[in-house]
């Protein structure tokens, strides 16, 4: 530090050390230790108190809409403000729960308490018989014997398990009846939130929930016939080595999340060999093996491509592989074919694409590396008798490895992290890739908790899989810059 | 300009790392000499010239110029011009720019820094190439644009740091002779740093032999070449045979030396007592082949003959295998060197001095590198 | 000479896997048909370029660009010159500062302070984009185009670090020993010296910054928020399920042409150089 302060004074100093720490701490460090935050925080809804607190909005509501439907009473209360509609078809057989309103009302996903609809009245498809009141589904879950979330998947209520009184709406009382339970409900719940959530801020916030959900198995529904064609495939036989699909009483399961994730390292990982095999002769020729004349033109050659704009180069393959795509055109004119290939829907062609968008930046880093390369030590070797194998195995290579690390790790960083060619290339008709993953439990599906999870562990396992393969190839990260 | 006069008091410096790069050392360099620090690579003698300047801090001890304590200095604000190994030339400006840019930094104007640095070219004699960029110039010229940049500031010191290793031999020996006059005529005090021992004694008034952070000798040229006080000064200032042996007697100024070739007198500056071991130093322009009366004699048979232009080296194996150089001036080959059996040289010409580290021999340096 | 060959033949099959591709998205852009489409020729038009000016009349007379919307898609590309505006100069900044922390800071903390500011070039683009978005959002940010420049920010900064690193290794340290040494203060000893050494180091990676500040779409994807950039407006026209309309083409044209005119520029700049020595 104090060499630093004599070369560049206190003013200067100060402002370089400002900004490496502001992005050392702002942009890198404390925004990781948020998201590792994020990922150790159960969803709130999971929560007890959020059980009870749902509770006592339901019973809330219940009783609002019990209000205005006491006072259109005699009406046919067709229209409720839009609030609770009346039952479409009294009589019916369903029996009015939830689970048979044709997806009106979202059935509980993997132990999750059911969700409140924020208030609204749902209405049902059929009522029950010598109901009061019409179907009115706050009423219906406004019911202390109310299932909490348990991972282990043993049953547990509200009532039984903070001793509070069996209460619920009876439909067949008079409504206000029906309101004056609605409203012992809603204080009992309400009271019972409140004490739950002191008791929950003292205890920890964290718990590794989000993680269990990543490599939670889920069951996947097969036909016989389904099963038995699916379990031949090798990537499932692969996943039943791992672990990561099984049977168990004939039902098939597989850790959706984990083989995801697999499958997309898998894939990075042969983008990146395939992106060395392709790029060594390429990187040879356009550092060693050419004129200076020539290298000129091949480097243009290369740079162009490698400097146009991401998106574009993936849209320029969708005329080549769309329905009337070049491909299919081809095929169909040579009557290989009737009707087209569905390529955008093939992981191969995310594949090839992936591996065409990303093989430059093998080439650079092992060019950049190789140039330094004393082309009289080709020479000498040359003269010494060495074979062209020979010659690449112990002049070349050994001193183009640290250009090869840095390729390899480049390459296979941004086929790991691809989101742009997944999305763009199959319009969202394929197996995702592990970015659009986190991207739709970040954005699609709200679980961003355990979308923080996911990223996290794909960042440490990336992280992880480089350090090893750093050490293996004797990389040190000064290397990065003299690859560049 | 008027040099001053640098004096280090008890200055020892030690590197984060624990690397104790200067022993405690006490050196006074008088205003207006040119003074060099001789001795091998990684002696410290880079180190003292660095704390001089300003860009090293002794951990004890005080530095001071003129009279002055340099003490929280920065290299900015010290009368010292520092010229690098590599010169350090500004590679974007031109040689003008260079060598006005300690005036720039002055705030001085631009017509009179441009008038200052002509009138500095034109004392180097590069008054036409003002305009040029330093990578068009040759090796010697930069030289100068270097010696003009940091004369420009008139600094009371100027400090030179192997400024000539990387130029070829001519070269090397005329811009001695220049920088010598420079010197003389601007009476600016110089501090020389070499590990070139003929570069010290060719311009120096004085010269400081170092070894491993410790100033081993600090003299006159010829006193330091032809008097050294220890082993190492002995050994690296030109070239020594060298004989280990025993004081077997002493008488006044003299000694008689038992060594493995025999008995030989010498003398005994540092005053060895009888009994203490000791290393017998002979140059070998004072080795003769044909002994004198009273010249102490070495049995030994003929080598190896190395012409190297105004004199011959003979090398010589004596009866143990230990190898014998003898310089002699070249006679045109009238000496038949294979028939020469013994080398004789005076007492005045030998001297004992007390058991010590050696300078590295060649070879020594090859195994090291 | 034989392997030679093989060489050569290889290599010209490489350019032609990387060009064809673009080659076809030239051609593309000029056929009177979308989605777009090289084996029908419907006839040669340049209204995917003139997309961009003709007037709104004529806009509203074609079928298919009609249902495309001009001014969103010229505000995102204006929103990505701000943010490019402000990550190109953050970015230079923050990978100076690195660069001279890496290079001239002996200390034991440097070999970890590698690892940290590397970091975001090694991570994956969706990652970043992520932990800036909850991060700003956990100091009551909103996602915009802020989170965006932060989480560009991140990793871009590391491109004019590397390139100014390698430069400045290359700079021999007693240059700034000797303008200090002449007597000048660390700052002008800086500006004088150190900066117009960098500056072409500077002027390549701020070209480097604008091109990965402008096509940058994984990251950008996940801070945007409710924001648009020029990137994801792109790539959200393929989620058209029609195809997307060859306008994209006409755009990813005058990228190409732009791309090769400033590399061909910068071969021919560097043979004069060359030829000057």
């Amino acid at each position: 530090m104090s060499q630093l302060l004599r070369t560049y004074g206190k003013l200067l100093t100060s402002v370089f050390l400002a900004a490496v720490l502001f992005w050392a701490l702002m942009l890198i460090l404390l925004p990781q230790a948020t998201i590792l935050e994020r990922a150790l925080i159960a969803p709130k809804r999971t929560l007890d108190s959020s059980a009870a607190q749902t509770l006592s909005r339901d019973a809330a509501t219940c009783m609002a809409v019990l209000k205005t439907h006491e006072k259109d009473d005699t009406k046919t209360a067709v229209d409720n403000g839009g609030l609770a509609i009346p039952s479409m078809n009294p009589g019916g057989a369903s029996g009015g729960s939830a689970a048979s309103n044709g997806g009106l009302a979202v059935p509980s996903m993997g132990g999750m308490a059911v969700p409140s609809m924020g208030g609204m009245a749902v209405p049902s498809m059929g009522g029950s018989a010598g109901a009061v009141r019409p179907y009115i589904l706050q009423c219906d879950r406004a019911n202390t014997h109310k299932q909490l979330s348990r991972r282990s998947g043993e049953p547990a209520f509200l009532d039984t398990a903070y001793g509070l009184a069996a209460m619920k709406v009876d439909d067949k009382a008079p409504i206000a009846e029906q309101m004056r339970q609605a409203e012992t409900i809603r204080d009992a719940a309400q009271k019972l939130a409140d004490k739950l959530r002191i008791d929950e801020a003292s205890q920890s916030r964290f718990s590794t929930d989000n993680f269990r959900t990543m490599i939670a198995a889920t069951k996947i529904p097969l036909s016989e016939s389904a099963k038995a064609a699916e379990a031949n495939t090798i990537e499932n036989k692969l996943y039943g080595l791992m672990g990561l699909r099984f049977e168990k009483d004939g039902d098939v399961y597989e850790r959706l999340g984990l083989t995801n994730l697999t499958r997309t390292l898998f894939f990075a990982i042969l983008v990146t060999a395939l992106a060395l095999v392709i790029c060594y002769p390429i990187a040879f020729k356009a550092a060693l093996a050419t004129s200076e004349r020539q290298q000129i033109w091949l480097m243009l050659g290369l740079i162009i491509p490698y400097a146009i704009v991401e998106l574009m180069r993936i849209y320029a393959w969708t005329t080549i592989i769309d329905n009337h795509g070049l491909i299919n055109s081809a095929l169909m004119w040579l009557g290989i074919t009737d009707s087209p290939i569905a390529f955008n829907r093939s992981p191969g062609t995310v594949f090839v694409v992936i591996a065409y968008t990303y093989v430059l930046f093998m080439v650079f880093p092992m060019l950049n590396v190789m140039s330094t390369l004393d082309r009289n030590q080709i020479e000498a070797a040359r003269d010494l008798g060495a074979s062209t194998p020979r010659l690449h195995w112990r002049v070349i290579i050994p001193h183009a490895k640290p250009g090869i690390a840095v390729g390899c790790i480049s390459t296979f960083m941004l086929a790991a992290g691809a989101f742009s060619v997944p999305r763009i290339i199959s319009r969202g008709l394929q197996a995702e890739w592990f970015a659009q993953t986190i991207y739709n439990k970040f954005f699609e599906s709200q679980a961003s908790n355990v979308g923080a999870a996911y990223s996290l562990t794909y960042t440490l396992v990336c992280f992880v899989l480089v350090a090893l393969f750093m050490w293996a190839m004797r990389t040190r990260l000064k290397d990065f810059a003299r690859a560049q | 300009m008027h040099g001053k006069d640098i004096r280090l008091e008890a200055v020892g410096i030690t590197y984060p790392n624990g690397f104790r790069a200067v022993e405690p050392t006490d050196l006074e360099i008088r205003a207006g000499e040119f003074f060099s620090i001789l001795g091998p690579s990684g002696c410290g003698k880079t180190t003292i010239l660095r704390t001089i300047s300003g860009f090293v801090n002794p951990s004890e001890g005080r530095v001071l110029i003129g009279g002055e304590d340099m003490a929280g200095r920065n290299p900015d604000q010290r009368p010292t011009a520092l010229i690098f190994q590599n010169l350090a030339l500004f590679p974007l400006m031109s040689v003008r720019d260079n060598v006005a840019f300690g005036l720039e930094a002055r705030g001085v104007s631009r017509r009179e820094r441009h008038a200052r640095a002509e009138e500095l070219l034109d004392l180097v004699a590069l008054g036409d190439q003002a305009a040029k960029k330093p990578t068009e110039l040759s090796g010697g010229q930069r030289q100068r644009v270097a010696i003009a940049r940091a004369l420009a500031v008139e600094p009371s010191v100027l400090l030179l740091d192997e400024p000539l290793s990387a130029l070829d031999l001519k070269l090397r020996q005329h811009m001695r002779a220049e920088l010598r006059a420079i010197q003389e005529k601007t009476g600016v005090t110089f501090l020389y740093i070499t590990h070139d021992q003929s570069e010290a004694l060719a311009m120096s008034d004085r010269i400081a032999v170092m070894n491993k952070g410790r100033i081993e000798q600090v003299g006159p040229c010829d006193e330091v070449y032809s008097d050294p006080r220890t082993a190492f000064a002995a050994s690296f200032v030109g070239e020594v045979n060298m004989f280990p042996g025993t004081i077997k007697s002493v008488i006044p100024d003299m000694a008689l030396v038992e060594t493995a070739l025999g008995t030989f007198t010498a003398r005994n500056p540092r005053g060895l007592k009888v009994g203490d071991a000791t290393y017998l130093f002979v140059r070998p322009e004072t080795m003769r082949p044909a002994p004198q009366p009273g010249d102490n004699i070495v049995p030994v048979r003929f080598e190896r003959r190395d012409l190297e232009g105004a004199f011959v080296t003979l090398h010589m194996r004596a009866e143990n295998g230990m190898e014998l150089a003898a310089q002699l001036s070249n006679d045109g080959g009238a000496l038949n060197p294979a028939a020469i059996t013994q080398l004789g040289f005076t007492p005045e010409a030998a001297i004992a001095l007390p058991e010590g580290q050696l300078a590295r021999t060649g070879r020594e340096e090859m195994a090291a590198q | 000479m034989k392997s030679d060959r093989i060489l050569s033949i290889y290599t010209l099959a490489f350019l032609a896997f990387m060009f064809a591709p673009l080659l076809l998205m030239i051609v593309a852009s000029f056929n009177n048909i979308s989605p777009p489409s090289v084996t029908e020729w419907h006839g040669f038009t340049t209204k995917w370029y003139r997309f961009f000016w003709m007037p709104d009349s004529q806009l509203a007379a074609d079928p298919v660009l009609r249902t495309l919307d001009r001014g969103r898609f010229i505000g995102c590309f204006g929103n990505s010159m701000f943010v490019a505006g402000i990550v190109v100069p953050l970015s230079l900044l923050l990978g100076l500062a690195g660069a001279i922390m890496l290079t001239r800071w002996s200390s034991k903390a440097n070999g970890l302070l590698w690892w940290v500011l590397l970091s975001p070039i090694l991570a994956p683009g969706v990652v970043l984009g992520l932990s800036a978005l909850v991060f700003w959002a956990r100091l009551g940010v909103g996602a915009g185009l802020y989170t965006i420049i932060m989480a560009q920010v991140t990793f871009i900064a590391g491109y004019p670090m590397l390139v100014l690193m390698a430069r400045l290794q290359r700079q021999p340290i007693e240059l700034e020993e000797a303008a200090r040494d002449l007597g000048a203060s660390p700052l002008r000893s800086f500006l004088r010296i150190t900066l117009p050494f960098l500056a072409p180091a500077l002027f390549s990676s701020a070209v480097v910054a604008f091109l990965a500040s402008m096509e940058n779409y994984n990251t950008t994807m996940f801070a945007k928020g409710g924001s648009c950039t020029f990137a994801t407006e792109i790539g959200a026209m393929a989620r058209n399920p029609n195809g997307h309309p060859p306008v994209i083409n006409a755009v990813g044209t005058a990228i190409i042409v732009i791309t090769v005119a400033a590399a061909l520029a910068h071969a021919l700049m560097k043979r004069r150089e060359e030829k000057a020595k």
